[in-house]
C-alpha cells in the first residue's frame, strides 16, 4: 500500500513536470536518440562546411547529373542536421527517425551500386573526415544506425501504447 | 445518463496519451514534411552565400587535361595521385605520390623530395567526374609556382582501361 502511494506521487511529480515517469523502455529509446542526434548532426555539420567536396563525393557515385549532385550537396547536410535537431524535439521524433531511414536507405543503396560497379567513389558520409573508408564498413556502419534506429522507434512505440 | 467509470477515464493530458488518437498525417507525415521544408532556404542559402559552394554547370576544360597515352609520352612525368588514402594504398599509378587537397600541408614534403625544376607533373583522381585532380593542379601552380602541371582526363579510371 505504502509503495503505491510512492509510486502514485512519483507519478503525480513527474506529470507536474509536463512527463511521464521514465521507464526502462524510455531511458532506452532516450539514449539512442541522443547518439543518432550527435550522428546526425556531426554528419550534416561536416557536409555543410564544404558542400563543394561533397558535391565532388556524389558525382564520384555516378548516380545523379552534375547538377542533381550540386543539389544534393547543398541540400541533404541540412536535412540531416535538422533531422538531428527533430531528435531532439518529442512532436517531431516521428519524423526525425523516418527522414533518417530515408536517408540511410538512399546512402546504402548508393554506396551497394557503387560497390557493385566498383566504383572508387569515397563514401563523403562524415564529410572531409570520411575519406578513407571502405564499402563493407560504410555499409555495417549504416546497416548499425538503422537498427538503432528501429530500435527506437519500437521502443517509444511501445511506450506510447503502454 | 450514462454509467460513471472513475478507472476508465484517461489518467492525464500527456502528449503521448493525447497525441494517440491523432492521424498519422499529424503524427508522422506533418513533422517529415516540416523537417523537409527547414532544410531547403537553408540549402538556398547556402548556394547563394557559401564560399565553398558548388557550380551548377560543369568546370570548363581549361585546355591543362591530358590524355594517358600523352601523358606516358611525357619525359619522367611526375605522377600525383589526389585520391583518397584507401584507394592509393589499394593500387595506384607506379611511382606516384600522394598528394591532396584536405592533408596538402603534410604531403607537401613528399611532393617536393620527388619533384625537379622542369619535369612534368600529372595529377590525377577517380574519374571524369572528380574534381580533386583540379584542385591539386591549381594549387600546385598557384602556390608553387611549378609548370607544367597537367591533369589526367578520365583520371584513374583511364589507367585501369589502358591495362584492359
Amino acid at each position: 500500500m505504502t509503495s503505491t502511494r510512492a509510486g502514485s506521487s512519483d507519478v503525480v511529480l513527474w506529470r507536474s513536470l509536463g512527463m511521464e515517469r521514465p521507464t526502462w523502455r524510455s531511458l532506452v529509446s532516450w539514449a539512442l536518440r541522443l547518439v543518432l542526434v550527435a550522428v546526425f548532426l556531426f554528419a550534416g555539420l561536416t557536409k555543410a562546411k564544404d558542400p563543394q567536396a561533397f558535391a565532388d563525393q556524389i558525382r564520384g557515385f555516378q548516380i545523379v547529373p552534375y547538377w542533381a549532385a550540386t543539389a544534393m550537396a547543398l541540400y541533404i547536410p541540412w536535412l540531416e542536421t535538422f533531422t538531428g535537431f527533430g531528435l531532439l524535439l518529442r512532436r517531431f521524433v516521428p519524423g526525425a527517425l523516418l527522414t533518417a531511414t530515408f536517408l540511410l536507405v538512399v546512402f546504402m543503396a548508393a554506396v551497394a551500386s557503387a560497390w557493385y560497379r566498383g566504383l572508387d567513389a569515397s563514401c563523403g558520409c562524415f564529410g572531409a573526415t570520411d575519406v578513407g573508408t571502405t564499402y563493407s564498413r560504410v555499409l555495417i556502419r549504416d546497416g548499425v544506425l538503422l537498427v538503432v534506429i528501429v530500435t527506437a522507434a519500437l521502443l517509444g512505440r511501445q511506450r506510447a501504447a503502454a | 445518463m450514462p454509467p460513471h467509470h472513475p478507472t476508465a477515464a484517461p489518467q492525464s493530458a500527456l502528449p503521448a496519451d493525447s497525441t494517440r488518437g491523432e492521424g498519422l498525417f499529424a503524427r508522422l507525415i506533418l513533422p517529415t514534411l516540416i523537417l523537409i521544408a527547414l532544410a531547403i532556404p537553408m540549402a538556398a542559402m547556402s548556394g547563394l552565400m557559401h564560399p565553398k559552394a558548388p557550380s551548377f554547370a560543369p568546370p570548363v576544360v581549361v585546355g591543362d587535361e591530358i590524355e594517358l597515352d600523352k601523358a606516358l609520352r611525357l619525359d619522367n612525368p611526375l605522377w600525383v595521385d589526389a585520391r583518397a588514402a584507401v584507394f592509393y594504398e589499394q593500387e595506384h599509378i607506379p611511382g606516384a605520390i600522394r598528394l591532396t587537397d584536405h592533408d596538402w600541408d603534410t604531403q607537401l614534403g613528399w611532393f617536393l623530395a620527388e619533384w625537379r625544376p622542369g619535369r612534368p607533373v600529372v595529377v590525377y583522381c577517380n574519374n571524369a567526374a572528380c574534381n580533386a585532380s583540379k584542385v591539386v593542379a591549381d594549387r600546385i601552380r598557384s602556390e608553387l609556382e611549378i609548370e607544367p602541371v597537367y591533369v589526367l582526363r578520365n583520371g584513374w579510371d583511364a589507367w585501369l582501361g589502358s591495362k584492359r
